[in-house]
């Protein structure tokens, strides 16, 4: 099978830092999660997933194994080969990840690889690419409760999306996911699957947090960014998509919320598909395209200006209470 | 690039998705990953050729459905499908 390379962003490029004990990521057994609306029985311990008993057929596989086998010889940088069957993720000093139909993901790690980053990559990349293969809609955002009811609010790295979730915890809301909003139809009603409790926050950031978490560490040995579990926070319960927010920063001098139509709305979803990379070499499958379609045509879809400088995460947060009149109803898990 | 005239038999691209949303018309090409957006007279036109037909046979239908005919029409008709093929929203036959 033909193999299209895609370029690795930067800042996912493996850390010069690693510490020893790759080998240590992998437990004896298997442990069962639920997550994403699927059942993953996985080698590797992923903490913050929740963990389900469980005798059903897993849906996904995580399991260590040769891909290259001894004398492999690592790229540079981080390299990416794609096809809509196969998806190999090759580090350079983590592991590799090979990823085939949409329901096994095999790693080899790296002669001391960095555990941090093969966990980065593993419920990044690898998890996104999977998605894709099974056709899953999983937006880049994070995803707040109000009732049972959620906003998604999308952005790029960087713009703040976690920050504002942890703004909105403060104020008792429940989240779903804070990384990837896993999007489904399900008898014509748009709603969100639950992913994990964790969010990433800067380290400058942790000192806003005022809900109950639990400080796991960095989540690479080179970023400031921390990683938190918000179990008490976290909703393990699909919710109905009420309206979703693009995050923009702007050079503009106000905060404000413009509301998107026809087209538009469709375009916004397709910028913000988790690991966009993967559909620009394998193209959207006709089950993502119909997802998109519907999802643009039931749901409301807002643009959120943010000005320069920045306001704090506590007007973004206000301003967007007041505008969508959440005020005094019940938001908690 | 293929010669178009009122005789060519054309038809959707079974390659693109197609969907409306608010009323308006988005084109996706699975080939490309390339999308487009179209206005209801275009949105019209591409579901028309759900079924192969000629270009002539395409500005018959639009004419009776429109009430609007003359060579500039015709023209317009033409010039699209011309820009439809580029695009591959639309093969010949």
């Amino acid at each position: 099978m033909r193999l299209n390379s895609i370029r690795a962003h930067d800042a996912l490029s493996d850390p010069s830092c690693s510490l020893p004990g790759a080998e240590t990521l992998f437990s004896e057994g298997m442990h069962n999660y639920k997550a994403y609306g699927l059942l993953f029985s996985s080698e590797v311990p992923i903490r913050h997933f929740p963990e389900v008993n469980s005798l059903d057929k897993p849906d996904v596989r995580i399991a260590r194994g040769e891909i290259f086998g001894p004398g492999y010889k690592p790229p540079a940088t981080m390299q990416i080969e794609a096809s809509s069957e196969r998806l190999l993720l090759r580090g350079a000093r983590s592991a590799t990840f090979l990823v085939t139909g949409g329901d096994s993901i095999i790693i080899e790690t790296l002669p001391e690889g960095d555990p941090l980053t093969i966990m980065q990559i593993l419920l990044g990349w690898a998890l996104g690419g999977l998605f894709h293969q099974r056709a899953m809609l999983p937006l880049h955002g994070s995803t707040v409760c109000f009732g049972d009811e959620c906003y998604v609010f999308c952005a790029a790295s960087g713009v703040g999306k976690s920050t504002l979730a942890a703004e909105f915890l403060n104020r008792g809301f429940s989240f779903l996911d804070d990384n990837i909003a896993l999007a489904e139809m399900e008898n014509g009603i748009p709603s969100i699957l639950p992913g994990s409790p964790e969010l990433r926050l800067w380290e400058g950031g942790m000192k806003l947090c005022q809900f109950e978490h639990r400080v796991t560490g960095r989540i690479r040995q080179d970023m400031d960014k921390m990683s938190l579990i918000a179990a008490g926070r976290f909703r393990n319960k699909r919710a109905r998509i009420r309206k979703i927010f693009i995050m923009k920063r702007t050079e503009g001098d106000a905060f404000a919320l413009e509301t998107l139509a026809g087209v538009a709305k469709f375009n916004a979803l397709l910028a913000n598909i988790f690991f966009l990379d993967y559909i620009k070499v394998c193209g959207v499958s006709a089950t993502q395209f119909s997802l998109l379609r519907n999802l643009a045509d039931a749901v409301p879809i807002a643009e959120i200006l943010l000005p320069d400088p920045l306001p704090s995460p506590a007007d973004i947060c206000e301003g967007i209470i007041r505008a969508e009149g959440m005020q005094g109803r019940n938001h908690g898990p | 690039m293929t010669e178009i005239n009122l005789y060519t038999v054309v038809s959707k691209n079974e390659n693109v998705f197609t969907g409306t949303i608010d009323n308006e018309m988005v084109a996706m090409s699975i080939e490309n990953g390339k999308y487009y957006q179209l206005n209801e007279t275009g949105a019209r036109i591409l579901s028309l050729l759900d079924v192969p037909r000629s270009v002539e046979e395409l500005c018959n239908e639009m004419a009776a459905r429109y009430r609007v005919e003359g060579e500039a029409f015709r023209k317009d008709i033409l010039d699209f499908m011309k820009e439809s093929v580029q695009y591959g929203l639309v093969i010949t036959q």
